[in-house]
């Protein structure tokens, strides 16, 4: 068993070399809590990944059990580590790609450059852990906003290749909504959003 | 320097006297309560204008300095409530002239942000701003504070003062809802966490919805807290994973639950990283972490020429420090 990572969710092994994902117990979640969330994400991942894998790159599910996944080893660089140095098209790439998850109401839920690989010249996305599935445009903004939020904290040098990976994103069935939705969601942190209710006793 | 500051962004008008090292010379407050639950602006503005000279003049006084050799006044320009903070603005008119000291408007939040780094020995945390009407997961990167998750609808605290007035519990609830949850069970309720943002509402209407069906206070009390401060302490973690950074850092009014602060210490201990709360005493607003950031950007070359004024909806992250 070689420990691959420590998240902070989920720990990740290799047992022959297939990949374990195994979500480890927080000690600050009371039992109840702690274990309703292992299981149902480990659930809902499994599932997200099998519908998933008919659609874009993603590692083939092996076996589910209780709080564990085993998954195909991917096996490349986490986009993270090179994001500086992706070119235009493989940014647009990028854009399709959540487009055909969306197109198929799938939310990945954790869109960041650490949950996406480069293996064998192709993008894998990996991690649906807190993944769910919604055709909601809301939903779909949201996780574009997180996407950009994460270029903007982590790689606040870059923030123009998310334009460029919504320009991949037009392949989306609601490619116009889901931006004009963006634009709001990005609009509504605490208190421009709050801007009427102030008036009222929201606060 | 001996700098004034001033707060009334929300429910609390405060001013205290601190000088560049840091020493606090006075730190007096007055807040707004009300026994029924919520906060009405222009009713917490009224109360800030009633008792704004009475709070100034004792900052003074208790310092025990000469007036006159107050060389900076600072106050908090936003964010906050507008009504409130324009009580907060025509203070600092009204005195500057009188002390012929330089003017500078600072951010709430980042007065929150920067006292902690003061009042604690941590030196580059990952945040954690919660209070009323504020939830945000902040880091320090590139000269920049940035925001690595947020709720995307209402503060923490605002949400459990939301179940309190339904429950019946007075403004603050915080404080009543964590003692009451002492006797709880646990009651499933939905959980709500996407990426490193959050949501509270729809969980304080399930709970609401769960009252209305008989479940007890203190068994919602208790669940409400652990949905909340789990959700809570999960994106913290995901930003310390994210950002690789060895420290937390709690602040803002939310800071005063135990409950809270045992859960965020489990899960530093758990990554091996260290964990922070600011003394209770500056938890939540005061006037001590303006007239220190004040001390701060003076410091940093900010300049106090600018025109006076209100910023009721400027973002942390919009500040370059």
């Amino acid at each position: 068993m070689r420990i691959i990572k420590q998240g902070a969710e989920a720990i990740l092994y290799l047992v022959d070399n297939k990949l374990v994902k195994e979500r480890i117990r927080k000690g600050y979640r009371i039992d109840e809590l702690d274990t309703r969330l292992r299981v149902s994400r480990t659930k809902r991942e499994a599932k997200l990944l099998e519908t998933a894998t008919k659609i874009i790159n993603v590692p083939h599910i092996l076996n589910v059990k209780d709080v564990k996944i085993e998954m195909e080893f991917i096996k490349g660089a986490l986009l993270r580590d090179i994001f500086s140095l992706l070119k235009k098209e493989r940014l647009k790439t990028i854009g399709e790609q959540i487009a055909l998850l969306h197109n198929n109401s799938i939310i990945h839920g954790d869109l960041t450059t650490s949950n996406m690989i480069l293996a064998d010249d192709k993008i894998y996305f990996i991690d649906f852990g807190l993944g769910f599935f919604s055709n909601k445009i809301e939903d779909k903004a949201v996780d574009l906003h997180l996407l950009k939020q994460a270029i903007e904290s982590k790689h606040y040098k870059y923030v123009d290749k998310f334009k460029i990976i919504l320009v991949g994103y037009k392949a989306a069935e609601n490619y116009k909504e889901v931006l004009e939705r963006l634009e709001k969601v990005e609009k509504r942190g605490r208190y421009r959003m709050k801007e009427k209710e102030i008036e009222g006793r929201g606060l | 320097m001996l700098c004034l500051g001033i707060e009334s962004t929300a429910h609390t008008f405060a001013a205290a006297v601190v000088n560049e090292k840091g020493k606090i010379l006075s730190d007096v407050r007055d807040s707004y309560t009300t026994k029924t639950g919520g906060i009405i602006p222009t009713e917490a503005a009224m109360h800030h204008k009633n008792v704004h000279l009475n709070v100034i003049k004792k900052a003074l006084e208790d310092s025990k300095v000469n007036p006159n050799n107050i060389k900076l006044i600072s106050y908090s320009h936003g964010p906050g409530l507008g009504p409130c903070l324009q009580v907060g603005l025509e203070a600092v008119k009204d005195f500057f002239s009188s002390l012929k000291a330089e003017v500078i408007g600072v951010n709430h939040c980042l007065a929150h942000l920067t006292s902690g780094l003061l009042f604690t020995k941590a030196q580059d945390p990952v945040f954690i701003f919660t209070s009323g009407a504020n939830t945000q997961i902040i880091a320090f990167e590139d000269r920049k504070y940035r925001i690595f998750g947020e709720t995307l609808d209402i503060g923490l605290g605002n949400a459990l003062d939301k179940f309190g007035r339904v429950i019946g519990l007075g403004f603050p609830s915080g404080p009543l809802i964590e003692n009451l949850a002492k006797t709880g069970k646990y009651i499933p309720l939905p959980y709500s966490v996407k990426g490193m943002d959050l949501t509270f509402s729809g969980i304080v209407t399930a709970a609401i919805n769960l009252f209305k069906k008989g479940a007890k206070k203190e068994d919602l009390c208790f669940s409400i807290q652990e949905t909340f401060f789990s959700m809570l302490t999960e994106v913290v973690e995901r930003a310390m994973a994210h950002t690789e950074k060895k420290e937390a850092l709690l602040i803002g009014g939310v800071a005063a639950n135990r409950r809270l602060c045992e859960m965020l210490g489990i899960m530093c201990r758990e990554r091996k990283a260290r964990f922070f709360s600011v003394p209770l005493q500056y938890a939540g607003d005061n006037a001590v972490m303006i007239a220190w950031e004040g001390l701060r950007a003076y410091a940093a070359g900010k300049s106090s020429k600018e025109q006076l004024s209100i910023k009721p909806y400027e973002r942390v992250d919009e500040v370059v420090i």
